[in-house]
């Protein structure tokens, strides 16, 4: 008789303790090996020779390409042994020989080279995180994906060269080391393979076996430190135990365990075709197979044709030792599961199911003794019953009668399981729908049993956990570490790091203003040549009724030509989601490649969430983003009519969201249209109010990028021209709406300010000026415009220098002054200038009342630009005080 | 020799679960799958049938087939430690696979109680 040995740091070795079992043949009860039996001892040898294997890197270090020649190699030697493992197989495992003389091949060899190509060539071991999701600091993240380590893997009895093929390639393919446990009954086929894996070169302790007893060893693996993994494929009993014993090391654990599938044959099935698939889904190897269809769900419609057929096809099985050729069903794979396979059976006649065919032991011509079982058929089973509840992992079929497809979905979904299952029927789109409500691991579709290396497999509820084969089965057997390198390698620079510091500005920056800027009376007609260096051809002009009737829109049509497919003007005030959702309709229908937005803040924010829209798919709701997008977004060329908002360069578009009753902000550098076109004629038409309230904005927009805790000098300076030319030109522009000098020198400033502002953000003023606009519908810039001075002063000794540098842009002489009176004064020169255009100074003038301050104060602390203020907000109460003084 | 070895804390907590449920205190050692290849031991709060062996533990009737009988030999049943008395080991002389006594089981309520 033949002996096999443990498997252990890549010797063959007796167990310590010298025990030895036998091992039989469930086709005629005759032993057919000698093996080795495993001890504590032993399974802690194993673990470390594993540990020391994978901490060595002589395997785990291995390119995954590197590893994936050595694993061919070990493949070719898998099918050198092929005969043997086959013959073994059938004679230890009861497997007929026409199934396991292809196991080698097409389950051994091919899985683990076609896993070891993709490991090698598809996996992503490394991948960039392009977006990271946070937009307060930068740097570079990106994924690895390492090995677990040393991975235990315990496989059952029904297929165990299949098992130890899948518990061995995908560990080793993923670079760790692996301790095997065969089952006890069904020890030899592991020991063949790991004897190949020795032949073929695979370092000493990345692949250990050891066959011993269960309870015994599986202590030892589940509770060991050592151990990183375990992999388990059997009882639900035992993989429950299992998980338990792994949390007290907090092992990463895969669990693959019983079913009780539903195999649903719908009334329009080809009936033959459905009768051989049934057989086959629960008579393949027994019955002893996780995933057998064992409950055969029959529409009532052809349940009596298909009782009767099938009772003739069970009947047909031929039944015989497992090693000839013409054997259809071998044994069960001992005297235990026979009993426990009979008890199930007399279970179910006591319940009141009715025995078709089967139920009985059979007796093999020529054979003494054996394990072997009559194909068994029950029909008129309530799926409450246990025969139909229990995995009886023998050829015993439960036959359920239903009359529609839902009652097929709710019987198939009545059980703990959740492994596999399958729908027959002529009409795909109907099975598919049912496939798709059954909360089940695999479903087949005319077809069962089918498995590739590629498809995964594992259960729902409670039929495990995880997965095996296939991308998901190779990613259980890796850790994932994200990596981050700082961008800014320096703690002031860190804004989170701040919090646990007093100095609050970030001497960082990056600085991003991609925008191209055409200026100059007459840039209108560069549109066209921008429209084609953009590679576009297809434009949506969005615009307002008002530019509309002011003949704007028709210049901008004019100028584009035949570039320009359509008009979308019904854009109102302030814009939300649904006016983003029509006007990307309309560029969809229109197959549109370009937007060209002509009009103020609201057109050109609902033109640049159209264009992410488009390029990113879904409604406007959908790409509400703060950092998320990392590639061009569909062109977009703006011409501004206003000449406040900046929105022609910055980063941030604003969409009313009428359901939740708030503002929504898209904030990406990705949102900056790609060309501005200032055409002063476009702001001409701009009545005295509204030039001076968006001049204001603008103002607002440059006071607070110089004084926020973001501010760089880059921005500084865009920030600062910008107030000069705001004081320079907005009484020129409130005077004489029709100077073009001081409209463009507006519209330069704005835009500047937009840059300034869109890099070091704004703060206080605007938290307050925000809340009055939603609260109280006060326009924007005049909001802006009201809050400034006071905010100014609020921040005087937490930006002194900057708003002294201010005072000195707004034409201030601050010689004889020391720089807290310069920048007080700053303040005063800001007011100065709205009065003299004519712009608001209170609140109560606005129709906010004084009541709701309060409120206010509440509202603008929790706006998140607050937090870059100067001077930090310590409580709603100071910004109370604030808003008293605009009152 | 008794032919179920019922450790005492495991006949409380058994006839405790009993009680509870308000069910007759009868148990009946079978033989049950739990799910792709190991059956196992279990315990069901079911009445004797007509051919079982019965054992009577402090008040508790504990029934087994003949034919489980003969298969597993002796069966003694202990309280799993951190399970509250609701789970027990089932081990046995002739144990039905590798991996008996490794998990515990709970008490399964049957439809004939």
């Amino acid at each position: 008789m033949d002996h096999y040995k443990l498997f252990i740091n890549g010797e063959f070795v007796e167990a310590k303790d010298g025990k030895v079992f036998q091992t039989v043949d469930p086709g005629n009860d005759q032993p057919i090996a000698t093996v080795a039996q495993a001890g504590a001892a032993d399974a802690e040898e194993a673990i470390m020779a594993a540990r020391r294997a994978f901490d060595s890197g002589v395997w785990s270090g291995l390119t995954p390409a590197a590893r994936a020649q050595k694993v061919y190699d070990f493949a070719d030697q898998i099918n050198t042994q092929a005969l043997r493992l086959a013959i073994t197989e059938s004679m230890d495992a009861g497997q007929i020989i026409n199934f396991s003389k292809v196991t080698p091949l097409g389950f051994g060899a091919n899985m683990m080279k076609d896993l070891a190509n993709y490991a090698s060539f598809k996996f992503p071991w490394e991948e960039e995180i392009k977006v990271q999701g946070n937009p307060f600091d930068f740097g570079r993240d990106y994924i690895r994906r390492e090995p677990m380590g040393v991975c235990v893997g315990i496989i059952p009895w029904n297929f165990p060269m299949v098992m130890a093929f899948w518990k061995i390639g995908q560990a080793i393919i993923m670079g760790n080391s692996v301790v095997v446990k065969p089952a006890s009954v069904t020890p030899l086929t592991a020991l063949i393979i790991a004897e190949a894996s020795k032949i073929a070169g695979i370092p000493k302790g990345v692949i250990n076996v050891i066959p011993g007893p269960g309870g015994a060893l599986g202590k030892v693996l589940c509770t060991h430190p050592e151990v990183d993994k375990i992999s388990f494929t059997g009882s639900t009993e035992v993989g429950r135990e299992i998980m338990r014993m792994a949390a007290g090391t907090v092992k990463k654990v895969t669990l693959e365990l019983g079913g009780k599938s539903a195999n649903i044959i719908l009334d329009d099935a080809d009936m033959q075709h459905a009768i051989d698939g049934s057989a086959f889904g629960t008579y393949f190897h027994a019955g002893q197979v996780c995933e057998s269809g064992t409950r055969i769900l029959v529409q009532s419609k052809i349940y009596g044709e298909f009782i009767e057929k099938f009772k003739k096809r069970a009947e047909s099985l031929r039944i015989g030792y497992q090693l000839l050729p013409t054997t259809h069903m071998g044994p069960l794979v001992s005297h235990e599961q026979l009993a426990t396979v009979d008890g199930y059976v007399q279970i179910g006649k006591k319940e009141g199911a009715e025995l078709i065919t089967g139920g009985k032991r059979v007796e093999v011509e020529g054979i003494k003794g054996g394990c072997y079982y009559a194909p068994t058929v029950f029909a008129g089973v309530r799926n409450d019953m246990r025969i139909a509840q229990e995995e009886i992992f023998g050829p015993v079929v439960s036959i359920i009668k239903f009359d529609d497809d839902d009652e097929a979905v709710a019987i198939a979904n009545k059980s703990i399981y959740g492994l596999g299952g399958g729908v027959f029927s002529s009409n795909t789109a109907r099975a598919e729908k049912i496939a798709r409500k059954v909360r089940t691991g695999t479903m087949w579709i005319n077809n069962y049993h089918y498995f590739g290396h590629f498809c995964p497999f594992g259960g729902y509820k409670q039929s495990g956990v995880g997965r095996e084969l296939g991308h998901a089965g190779l990613e259980e057997y890796t850790q994932v570490k994200r990596i981050h390198v700082a961008s800014f390698a320096h703690s002031e620079s860190n804004y989170t790091m701040a919090i646990l510091s007093d100095k609050k500005e970030l001497p960082k920056y990056i600085y991003n203003c991609p925008t191209k800027i055409n200026a100059g009376h007459g840039a209108l007609s560069s549109v066209a040549k921008e429209v084609v260096d953009l590679g576009c051809a297809r434009v949506l002009l969005m615009t307002d009724e008002g530019i509309i009737k002011a003949g704007l829109a028709k210049l901008a049509q004019d100028a584009l030509s035949d570039f320009c497919v359509g008009v979308f003007d019904n854009i109102p005030q302030d814009t939300d989601l649904e006016t983003v959702d029509a006007a990307t309709e309309m560029a969809r229908q229109l197959r549109v490649d370009c937007i060209v937005s002509v009009g103020g803040g609201s057109v050109i924010d609902t033109a640049k969430a159209v264009c992410v829209t488009l390029k990113n798919g879904g409604c406007c709701n959908d790409n509400i983003s703060w950092a998320r997008l990392h590639e061009p977004q569909t062109p977009h060329i703006v011409i501004p009519t206003t000449a406040g908002t900046g929105s022609e360069v910055t980063w941030a578009a604003v969409i009313k969201n009428k359901v939740a009753g708030r503002k929504s902000y898209i904030i990406e550098s990705r949102l900056a249209p790609n060309v501005a076109i200032l055409d002063p004629r476009f702001t001409m038409t701009l009545p005295p109010g509204l030039t001076a309230a968006t001049a204001m904005d603008a103002m607002t927009h440059a006071v607070e990028a110089l004084t926020t805790i973001t501010t760089n000098p880059i921005s500084d300076g865009h920030a600062l021209h910008a107030i000069r030319l705001i004081k320079e030109n907005l009484p020129i522009a409130v005077k004489d709406g029709k100077n073009e000098a001081a409209r463009l020198n507006l519209a330069a400033a704005s835009t500047m300010a937009g840059c300034a502002f869109t890099i070091s953000f704004v703060a206080l003023a605007h938290a307050m000026a925000h809340t009055v606009g939603m609260l109280y519908n006060v326009p924007h810039g005049v909001a802006c415009g009201i809050m400034l001075p006071k905010v100014m002063r609020f921040n005087v000794d937490h930006a002194t220098d900057k708003l002294a540098l201010i005072a000195l842009q707004l034409g201030v002489n601050t010689f004889k002054m020391d720089k807290r009176q310069a920048a007080l004064t700053a303040a005063d020169e800001i007011e100065n200038l709205m009065k003299s255009v004519g712009h608001p100074l209170r609140l109560r003038d606005l129709g906010v009342p004084e009541d709701g301050l309060e409120a206010c104060s509440m509202h603008a602390a929790g706006d998140p630009v607050s937090l870059y203020n100067a001077r930090p907000v310590a409580s709603p109460q100071e910004i109370l005080e604030l808003y008293k003084q605009v009152y | 020799m008794p032919m179920i070895r019922l450790d005492p804390v495991a006949c409380k907590a058994i006839k405790s679960e009993l009680s509870e449920k308000g069910l007759p205190l009868s148990v009946r050692i079978e033989i049950r799958s739990t799910g792709c290849c190991d059956a196992s031991l279990g315990i069901a709060a079911e009445a004797a049938e007509a051919d079982d062996l019965i054992e009577d533990a402090d008040g508790l009737a504990i029934a087994i087939s003949p034919a489980t009988r003969q298969l597993v030999g002796d069966v003694s049943i202990t309280c799993a430690g951190d399970s509250d008395g609701k789970e027990f080991f089932l081990e046995s002389d002739r144990p039905l696979n590798e991996w008996a006594g490794f998990a515990p089981s709970s008490i399964r309520i049957g439809a004939k109680t």
